[in-house]
């Protein structure tokens, strides 16, 4: 096979310019002797490796930035993500895919696509984190755009507003919701972004904007249960007490106050009290402090823990599961 | 074997022979291919050919969308006035920029828009550039835009109606995307506020509140329509922890925030562009309903005759119709009573505007849950009454989002032509000669400086105390086709005959009831061109009688306070110009000034106890008025004064009461009118029985006579009706009549405080008659006079004033001298008033008769008045135990 020409370049240049359509592999380029073609079958399924690979190295880098999202300084605004792993399990699955993606030839194809193909994921980032301590890792927001240039996705998007929260950088962050919200996303993703948005208004001091969009959170079907809590929570520092009611009647309806996400959740708005809110035990306004005496005075209702935990109750017992 | 990879430029420049296409698509695809560079785009350049092609049109597609856009906007905001809600971000390219593009691909696409005509109408413009963007659009992403600005130009073309229509139909028929959805509902709150209907924008924007929280733009909807019914809490709350917003404010909220300045946290914002948005008013414009304001009283008034506000126009909520027509008139004459906003409309000829502060209704509001009100005034436009108010637009909501002043005034033009013909009150075209003002060659009829009403107003200008060095003053009469010159006096502006002003004060003045001032210069408004402020002072008795102005050559010559005190003290001259206006009434008609002093009313110590109520009793109907005196003590002119009050206008008759037959006669031709009957106790019985036929049949009632046929008697007698009864000397009938209503003068003795008064009035009078100089009487001589006990009363001064005119013309006349004449009359002359047990009456009189000009007492020369030593005087003062209240001057 002759090597294809480029009628351009000055003569003797012998290197193909990158934005030239590609026939050939580029270790073409490369090496001077020419290499036989892949069957089509094996193209396709390389291909397919790659973006699962793809996928992977993205997965691993939004965990990152969730994680790193957790020791920023709001941590505790950037809404409820999913799961997260350990830092030793993450760390142990990135080393997995480091060694995986080394001695696999997509592994190979993938450095070598990386300046003419789609902006690859360069597994050597992932060694920028493992070994170093969580505090010292790359901003969260740095490492979600890095996830993002790799693999546009709405759920990436959704984890670069959350760690702009965590970073208190709201209006980005609102904007990046809301260009969600255009984009168009699922059910399961909109109760999370407008949790961003109401989290976005709190820190902005308009708790009024911020209770509107915790109940479009609350709306959405599948809302966890952080934006059912600030329904509450707001409603009650708004002196709404209407509101109020009929978000602790949700609140009960749809949320086991045994169920360790709940006490996680009473453990973030313990701590957003006392860092925003001048501490514990808080007072409501005159038009809901009787609902919150009533709330902390009852059982065990979900919509109770919280009028208790507001009151200063001491942190139950661990819950298990 | 790999083929070669073609020549790249062949593939993608196939069949395009002509140069200029070919060079167009060399850059497009050079473009493109920078855009691959920077990873953009990379995948549409590692794909075929016609995708490559796909991205190319997409790419100058959405380049001309986004110009034509652009043009939409500048053409379309071109449209909607300075007051508009538009939350439209700014275009994306200016109208060059924006052109330039069009006609770069112009060869290439089909049905783009031509460049505007001179002189084409915005809207033209939008229409076209709009039918091409929905052409480009149709099924391209360029498609919602389109959408999006056929929205907008419903809005521009139809107004805010049919913009909201427009919007709320797409929102209902199309399952909008996010973004479309946020537009729809950012342009129907838009388009409700620019109605006024603030509420409902309220309840739109609460429906969907999920989208507030993502928009700032739908956030400051949201407040401003909080902020507009009042709910100052919602709407900073609202805007909290947004970022500061700095597009452009509509027109009305930059009035609010000037006067709210309290609100100007929830305000922010530019003011708009004063080259902006549409200026003009269209037909369509005229303000009919009051919903296209969200107004709860929506109302045009013309100015009418005697300043009532008629109403062309009155649109009001349901709720408040009952109350309409009570409103109604208690407004009537409103602009004529300070402190309503009629009055300030008229007296500034500016609109008026207020908001409410606080739970108290708005004053004069027909709407009490009103929060804002507003009087656009509509003003002759030609003529002498040009830049006056012919009338006004009144508008009342519930909410603060009013129109703007500016627009305000410009729908009140369009009501233009109703006002003007049917303001009845000073016309354009009106016969208003400058000759009444003094102006050019009539000076002659300003009036004779003896005039009393000369001689009353030159002493009240004197009296307010002003320096004329740089002033001048004016005193109008106020006469039914307008105001005459009567005085004037003051150090400048002298040349005002030269260069007169239109004098709108003195007219303002006239038609509100009230003081007016300028501080600053106006010819419109003064009565000197040159004049750098004044003011205007009416004399309202009943009606605006007179008007005193005052000009300065310095600016702001006059405070706010010196103004109140001289309109105060001009509404306490009044009585004195009526009295005044009685003796040029009198010396017209009888040729004589006469002497009236109301004095205080019913106290009887030296005044008149004439309480002003039997007066006005006397004056209001036409029932028989019995005057009761002692010969001399002017029981005639008190009958003239009432004929004056009442009925000046029908006949006067006087009968003396020895007429006997004749007297008669004289009663039964009387055509209606007055008739006095003097000393009827002294009448015939053929008289008196003709008086009480007469009373019978054509006389009698208290209520008024507009007509003139009813003949009102006021009998003088010289002792009570009832005396004259029982002595025989009057019919019972008839006296039974005269007894209904019987007012009596006193004695001169018994008010010896009229008597310097009555010296200076005769001497004048038989000194101007005799053609003779004034004599000047010292006080030893006026004492003299002043203690005597004048049982002849008023007409036994009068002859020997008289006598001293002739003989001391012109001298000075002491004691002696009237001693003198007094004798020649055969008058015996006191020295003193009795001391030993002396009447309270002449006391206080002496005290007040003599009191210095500060208001002080001056015993010394009050004692010279009675005859006494001071300590005379002074123990008997004590004996008398005289109260402070008995020695005050009257009020």
């Amino acid at each position: 096979m002759t090597q294809p020409t480029d009628p351009h370049s000055p003569p003797g240049a012998g290197a193909v310019p990158s934005h030239w359509p590609r026939v050939d592999g580029p270790d073409a380029c490369a090496s001077p002797s020419p290499r036989p073609p892949e069957p089509p079958q094996i193209s396709a399924a390389g291909e397919e490796l790659a973006s699962l690979h793809r996928n992977d190295l993205v997965g691993l880098l939004l965990e990152a930035s969730a994680l790193r999202a957790q020791v920023a300084p709001f941590a505790l605004l950037s809404g409820t993500p999913a799961a997260l792993p350990s830092p030793p399990d993450w760390t142990g699955r990135a080393l997995d895919t480091i060694d995986r993606l080394a001695k696999t030839r997509v592994a190979k194809r993938s450095r070598a696509t990386r300046r003419s193909g789609p902006r690859p994921v360069d597994p050597e980032i992932l060694l920028l984190l493992i070994g170093v301590d969580l505090h010292r890792w790359p901003a969260s927001s740095w490492l979600a755009r890095a996830a993002l240039a790799a693999q546009d996705s709405n759920g990436a998007r959704l984890c670069l507003g959350r760690a702009l929260l965590a970073e208190g950088d709201t209006e980005d962050a609102h904007r990046v919701f809301v260009d969600l919200l255009r984009r168009g996303v699922t059910d399961e993703l909109r109760w999370q972004v407008f949790e961003g948005i109401a989290f976005g208004h709190e820190q902005r001091g308009n708790d009024r904007l911020a209770l509107v969009a915790c109940e479009a959170a609350g709306d959405a079907p599948g809302c966890g249960i952080g934006p059912l809590v600030g329904c509450l929570f707001l409603s009650l520092v708004l002196g709404e007490a209407g509101r109020a009611r009929r978000a602790a009647a949700r609140l009960d309806l749809l949320v086991n106050p045994d169920s360790p996400a709940f006490a996680r959740e009473l453990a973030k708005l313990r701590l957003r009290v006392e860092l925003f809110r001048g501490g514990l035990p808080w007072s409501a306004p005159p038009s809901t402090a009787a609902l919150l005496d009533e709330l902390a005075g009852g059982g065990r209702s979900a919509a109770e823990e919280v009028g208790r935990t507001l009151r200063g109750a001491p942190d139950p017992a661990p819950r298990e599961g | 074997m790999t083929q070669p990879p073609p020549d790249v430029l062949e593939l993608l420049l196939p069949g395009a022979p002509e140069l200029q296409r070919r060079a167009q698509r060399v850059t497009t695809f050079l473009r493109l291919l920078l855009h691959a560079t920077r990873g953009e785009r990379a995948d549409a350049i590692r794909e075929d050919l016609p995708d490559a092609r796909d991205e190319l049109e997409r790419v100058v597609y959405d380049r001309l969308a986004i110009a034509l856009a652009s043009l939409l906007d500048a053409h379309l905001r071109a449209r909607l006035d300075r007051d508009a809600f538009v939350v439209w971000d700014p275009p994306a390219l200016g109208h060059e920029e924006a052109w330039a593009i069009v006609e770069e691909h112009r060869a290439e696409v089909a049905d783009l828009p031509a460049v505007p005509g001179p002189g084409e109408p915005p809207l033209e413009v939008a229409r076209r550039v709009l039918v091409s963007l929905e052409r480009l659009g149709a099924g391209r992403h360029a498609g919602p835009i389109a959408a999006v600005h056929a929205g907008r130009f419903a809005r521009a073309a139809g107004g805010p109606r049919a913009g909201e229509a427009h919007w709320r139909a797409l929102l209902k028929d199309v399952a909008p995307s996010f973004e479309l959805e946020r537009i729809a509902v950012a342009e129907v709150a838009s388009c409700l506020l620019d109605r006024g209907q603030v509420q409902a924008a309220r309840t739109w924007l609460e429906e969907r509140m999920h989208l507030v929280a993502c928009d700032a733009g739908l956030a400051r909807l949201y407040s401003w329509s909080a902020l507009g019914a009042g709910d100052v809490d919602a709407a900073r709350e609202t805007v909290r922890g947004l970022p500061t917003w700095e597009g452009v404010l509509p027109a009305r909220l930059v009035e609010l925030r000037e006067r709210r300045p309290e609100w100007l946290a929830l305000l922010p914002g530019r003011e708009p562009d004063t080259a902006s948005g549409r200026e003009s008013v269209e037909p369509g414009d005229r303000p009919s309903d009051r919903g296209d304001f969200g107004a709860s009283v929506l109302g045009v008034f013309a100015l009418g005759p005697a300043r009532s506000a008629e109403p062309l126009m009155l649109d009001v909520a349901p709720g408040l119709k009952r109350r309409v027509g009570a409103w109604l008139r208690e407004g009537d004459g409103a602009c004529t009573l300070t402190r309503t906003f009629e009055h300030e409309v008229v007296a500034t000829a500016r609109p008026v505007v207020t908001h409410r502060r606080d739970a108290t209704p708005l004053r004069g509001a027909l709407d009490r849950e009103a929060r804002a009100l507003a009087l656009a005034p509509i003003l002759f436009e030609r003529g002498e009454e040009e830049g006056e108010v012919a009338g006004w637009l009144r508008i009342e909501c519930a909410h603060h989002l009013l129109p703007s002043t500016e627009r305000l005034v410009q729908l009140a033009a369009t009501w233009r032509e109703e006002v003007l013909a049917a303001a009845h009150g000073v016309r354009p075209e009106a016969d208003v000669r400058p000759a009444r003002f003094g102006h050019g060659e009539e000076e002659a009829a300003v009036a004779d400086r003896n005039d009393p009403r000369v001689r009353a107003l030159t002493a009240l200008a004197g009296e307010l105390g002003i320096k004329t060095a740089q002033r001048r003053w004016w005193a109008f009469e106020v006469e039914p086709d307008g105001p005459r010159l009567l005085a004037e006096g003051g150090g400048a502006l002298t040349d005002w005959r030269d260069r007169p002003g239109k004098a709108r004060a003195v007219q303002r003045a006239i038609a509100t009831r009230s003081a007016l001032f300028f501080d600053e210069p106006d010819e419109r408004l003064s009565v000197h061109r040159g004049a750098a402020s004044g003011l205007a002072l009416p004399l309202v008795r009943g009606r605006v009688e007179a008007v005193l102005a005052i000009e300065s050559a310095r600016r702001r010559d006059f405070r706010a306070a010196d103004v109140e005190r001289h309109a105060e003290r001009v509404r306490a001259f009044a009585p004195r110009w009526h009295v005044a206006c009685f003796r040029a009434w009198h010396v017209e008609h009888f040729v004589q000034d006469v002497h009236i002093d109301p004095g205080t009313p019913g106290d009887g110590e030296g005044g008149y106890p004439l309480r002003p109520a039997d007066v006005a009793a006397a004056c209001r109907g036409t029932a028989p008025v019995a005057i009761v005196g002692e010969p001399g003590t002017s029981k005639e002119i008190v009958a003239r004064w009432i004929h004056f009050e009442s009925q000046r206008t029908a006949p006067l008759r006087t009968i003396p009461g020895a007429a006997g037959s004749g007297g008669v006669a004289l009663l039964n031709e009387a055509p209606g009118g007055t008739v006095i009957l003097d000393e009827v106790e002294r009448a015939s019985g053929e008289l008196q029985e003709a008086l009480v036929l007469s009373l019978r049949s054509r006389g009698g009632g208290d209520r008024p006579d507009p007509s003139g046929r009813r003949l009102r008697l006021v009998a003088t007698l010289s002792m009570p009706p009832g005396e004259a009864v029982r002595e025989g000397r009057l019919r019972a009938d008839l006296g039974r009549a005269l007894e209904r209503l019987v007012l009596t003068t006193p004695p001169l003795r018994e008010r010896r405080q009229q008597i310097p008064a009555l010296v200076d009035l005769f001497t004048r009078r038989f000194a101007d008659e005799e053609g003779l100089a004034e004599p000047a009487l010292d006080d030893g001589a006026l004492a003299l006079l002043w203690r005597q006990p004048w049982t002849g009363n008023v007409r036994t001064l009068e002859n020997l004033i008289y006598r001293l005119v002739l003989l001391h013309g012109g001298q000075e006349v002491g004691p002696d001298d009237v001693k003198a004449v007094a004798r020649r009359q055969g008058l015996e002359l006191r020295k003193r008033i009795p001391s030993r047990h002396p009447d309270r009456r002449d006391l206080i009189a002496a005290l007040k008769t003599t009191r210095r000009g500060s208001g002080a007492l001056n015993k010394t020369r009050a004692a010279l008045y009675l005859g006494w030593d001071p300590d005379t005087l002074v123990a008997r003062m004590r004996d008398a135990k005289l109260a402070d209240w008995e020695l005050r001057e009257p009020e």
